[in-house]
């Protein structure tokens, strides 16, 4: 039948449409591979960086320049470094905003004109305009996407990005971390030396160091470090501080704090080229600020951040002048107080010859041009960490530890359990990040609630947990009663995240606001994912359908996936998805075969791998 | 697990089963493995199969975790002998060897600088160095709880490396 014809997958079909989006704390980019090279895209205006800020108006809301402009006048309803609440907690924020009143501890929700939003509907905003411009540059609807987060973002963090791209209608294909993808734009691993790289990131909000060793496409994280509240906000408040004092100001108003911080970045920004400055403080008060100042005010920080890049670096097993190649990522990072310092700790020049704001989104296109399968020669790998350990809480209020920081992801731990009360059915396992030993000292990222377990006497039940955090640093866990095999059933309440019920709520009330067609949505989701599902099991039945068991087998495939065709061109939504699963199930022992199959030939490549070493 | 997937670890990277790993071999084989099985090689598969590579990278992931440190790769190798060590609760209980344990933290404590530093941290590896060849005598002469013992000597010169590295990049960092 015409369905599941045998095609060769990935090679004549037309172009998959792929982006690299940097969402970053100041400004964000979107890149896309442009005749095999990346490169980053203009908005309407002809600026490829996006500020990072979105302004709320009662009509309608704006984003990047205009919402700049706007925030000069309404400052009450602009979000500027929107990053530095994502995962986080109302506890953690030092943004002036106003909260909604009753607004959840772990969710917090800022009072705007356009009602209460959530620093996931912000970022949603910033990256729905960045997918606006890849849209128009490919020409159609995005078939996937990959978002850089900092090395260092915690899980709650990570989730909080995922969730806000769902938000935006993108498909995500991989959260990345800013360094590799730095990393990968530079092209280091066209080099043929085993490389060690060590990357450093300083942006806007967010300090990351990674160390990197590259070999034959392959980048290979061996430990990363950083700060996800330092960056060169950090010295713009300094400065911030001094013309306060300078000037007399004893209660700054937002808006006057908002002129100057712009003010004082562009003298920042300056001292790059030049040894001093005058800075115009409105009113008739100009002040001068020499590079020297400058760099006495910011030798605090280098110190964290070589702080950081020590504990990486020993991390890593490694001493600094192990490092052959140093690559410096962020704007931050044009001061040549920067430069020389780490170039000095390094004991080697630094990298600096691409533009530091684009390098990470330039990665990031590479990297999605080659997950959504348009580079299928290109031998490219990432092996990643998990930035901080994970734990869970045990009595007394400490913390064990289950996934060390540093652990390559994919990673995955199992734990057993039992029941201390006669039937008892339910188990909570509370997870936390961090590395220290109290609780208290951590993140919270969640709390699982483990349902369903067969009431025994106290003692009996075997409860195995198994934690698997995926490769892009999301963590999942699933619970058996081993004794009876019974799945217990899992629900997640994230410390400082959305649960699922709230992100679907959003997703109606954005579809709302755009006047879309709310069910028209819904069945265009469910289409697209059916033509996911059935693409990609022509593909694996093109390059293993041998290893059906028997025409049974092939048929009842081919049943469901026929099935499945014709619900997709109905209207029905639901029994799309129901047609997905059915579909699934069909496959299952197919596409376990299938991977057994992988495994077989990746055993098997390490005695070709021999015998060329031989040659 | 459905996969087929070796569950031994020396077998997975097809290595000898021995604390001298071939680092070379292991890392090549590491990489080969998951230049195959890794999720991001299933990123237009269907969820299944993600799934499926997520586990299988994983376990390729712990397995390499193990085999490149030594102290872990020496755990395993008990472990695969039915021997095991539980982290919180097992120690070593050779009295003497004990008070030469506190005399050495006390030596740490005392350290002034970079060169003391230095020279704890060489007595510290000769010392390991000596507790490596006899685990290796042991476990070749398969006296597994002698063996056992060695290990959990050992871990107490790997703390104490640990907090040694701390101290230097204390005096590092001025």
């Amino acid at each position: 039948m015409a369905l599941l014809q045998i095609s060769e997958p990935g090679q004549g079909g037309p172009r998959r449409r792929a982006c690299g989006i940097d969402l970053g704390t100041t400004h964000s980019l979107v890149a896309v591979m442009r005749d095999g090279q990346a490169v980053t895209l203009p908005g309407a205006e002809g600026h490829h960086r996006l500020p990072s800020v979105v302004h709320y108006g009662a009509e309608s809301e704006t984003v990047g320049w205009p919402a700049v402009q706007a925030a000069a006048d309404d400052p009450d309803n602009a979000f500027f470094s929107i990053k530095r609440s994502m995962g986080r907690g109302t506890a953690d924020l030092d943004d002036a905003h106003d909260l909604v009143e009753g607004s959840a501890a772990g969710v917090p929700r800022f009072r705007t004109v356009a009602g209460p939003k959530t620093a996931v509907e912000v970022s949603a905003d910033i990256l729905s305009a960045l997918r606006a411009r890849a849209e128009e540059e490919l020409g159609g609807e995005l078939d996937g996407a990959v978002i850089t987060v900092p090395a260092y973002f915690d899980e709650a963090q990570r989730q909080a990005t995922k969730d806000a791209a769902r938000l935006a209608g993108l498909p995500v294909l991989r959260l990345i971390n800013e360094p590799t993808a730095a990393s990968i734009a530079y092209g280091l691993d066209q080099q043929d030396d085993r490389g060690l790289i060590a990357v450093f990131d300083l942006g806007g909000g967010t300090f990351d160091i990674s160390v990197l060793r590259l070999s034959r496409g392959v980048f290979e994280v061996l430990a990363t470090g950083g700060d996800t509240e330092l960056g060169g906000d950090d010295l713009d408040r300094i400065l911030l501080a001094w013309v306060q004092k300078e000037c007399g100001v004893e209660e700054a108003d937002r808006a006057w704090t908002r002129r100057i911080l712009q003010v004082v970045r562009e003298a920042r920004e300056a001292l790059s080229k030049q040894e001093s400055i005058q800075v115009d403080c409105g009113d008739g008060r100009v002040l001068t600020l020499t590079r020297d100042e400058l760099e006495q005010w910011s030798a605090p920080l280098l110190e964290r951040m070589l702080q950081c890049c020590r504990r990486a670096l020993s991390d890593a097993g490694l001493e600094a002048g192990e490092v052959q190649e140093v690559v410096m990522v962020g704007g931050v990072t044009r001061m040549p107080y920067l430069r020389r310092e780490v170039s000095k700790f390094f004991s080697r020049e630094v990298h600096t010859g691409i533009d530091p704001d684009r390098v990470v989104a330039l990665g990031a296109a590479v990297q999605a041009d080659v997950l959504v399968g348009n580079a299928q020669d290109q031998d490219l790998l990432l092996l990643d960490v998990i930035p901080l350990s994970l734990g869970i809480e045990i009595m007394g209020g400490l913390v064990e530890r289950i996934i060390d920081r540093n652990t390559t992801i994919p990673a995955h731990h199992a734990q057993e359990f039992t029941t201390f009360k006669d039937g008892q059915t339910a188990l909570a396992v509370h997870v936390v990040q961090g590395e220290r030993e109290l609780v208290s000292d951590c993140r919270s990222l969640a709390r699982f609630e483990l349902r369903d377990i067969p009431p025994m006497t106290a003692g009996a039940a075997r409860i195995r947990v198994e934690y698997q955090v995926d490769a892009d640093g999301l963590l999942t866990v699933e619970a058996m009663e081993t004794v009876s095999g019974v799945r217990a059933g899992v629900s997640v309440k994230p410390s400082y995240g959305l649960e699922e019920s709230e992100i679907e709520q959003m997703l109606r009330e954005s579809i709302e606001h755009a006047e879309e067609d709310v069910a028209s949505r819904a069945l265009n989701e469910q289409q697209v994912e059916a033509d996911r599902v059935v693409q990609a099991l022509r593909d694996a039945l093109a390059v293993d359908g041998d290893i059906l068991s028997d025409d049974a087998e092939r048929a009842g495939i081919e049943e469901a996936a026929k099935a499945l065709i014709q619900l997709r061109d109905g209207t029905d939504a639901d029994a799309i998805r129901t047609g997905i699963k059915a579909l699934e199930e069909a496959c299952e022992p197919f596409v376990e075969r299938r991977m057994n199959r992988s495994i077989r030939q990746a055993m098997q490549g390490h005695r070709v791998e021999e015998f060329q070493e031989q040659d | 697990m459905p996969l087929e997937l070796p569950q031994n670890y020396f077998e997975l990277f097809q290595l000898a089963c021995a604390l001298e790993v071939d680092e070379r071999q292991l890392t090549e084989r590491y990489r080969g493995l998951q230049r195959e099985l890794h999720p991001d090689r299933f990123a237009a598969a269907g969820p299944q199969e993600r799934r499926l590579a997520a586990q299988a990278a994983a376990h390729v992931n712990q397995a390499y975790r193990t085999l490149n440190d030594r102290h872990e790769c020496a755990t395993y190798l008990l472990h695969l002998q039915g021997v095991t060590i539980d982290d919180e609760k097992d120690t070593s209980t050779d009295t003497e060897f004990l008070m030469q344990q506190m005399e050495l933290r006390e030596g740490m404590e005392a350290l002034d600088g970079m060169p003391a530093a230095e020279a704890f941290g060489a007595r510290l590896e000769q010392e390991a160095g000596a507790l490596w060849e006899d685990f290796g005598a042991c476990y070749a002469g398969e006296r597994w709880p002698d063996a056992r013992e060695a290990l959990l000597k050992l871990r107490f010169y790997r703390r104490l490396q640990q907090q040694l590295q701390a101290r230097r990049e204390q005096f590092a960092a001025g």
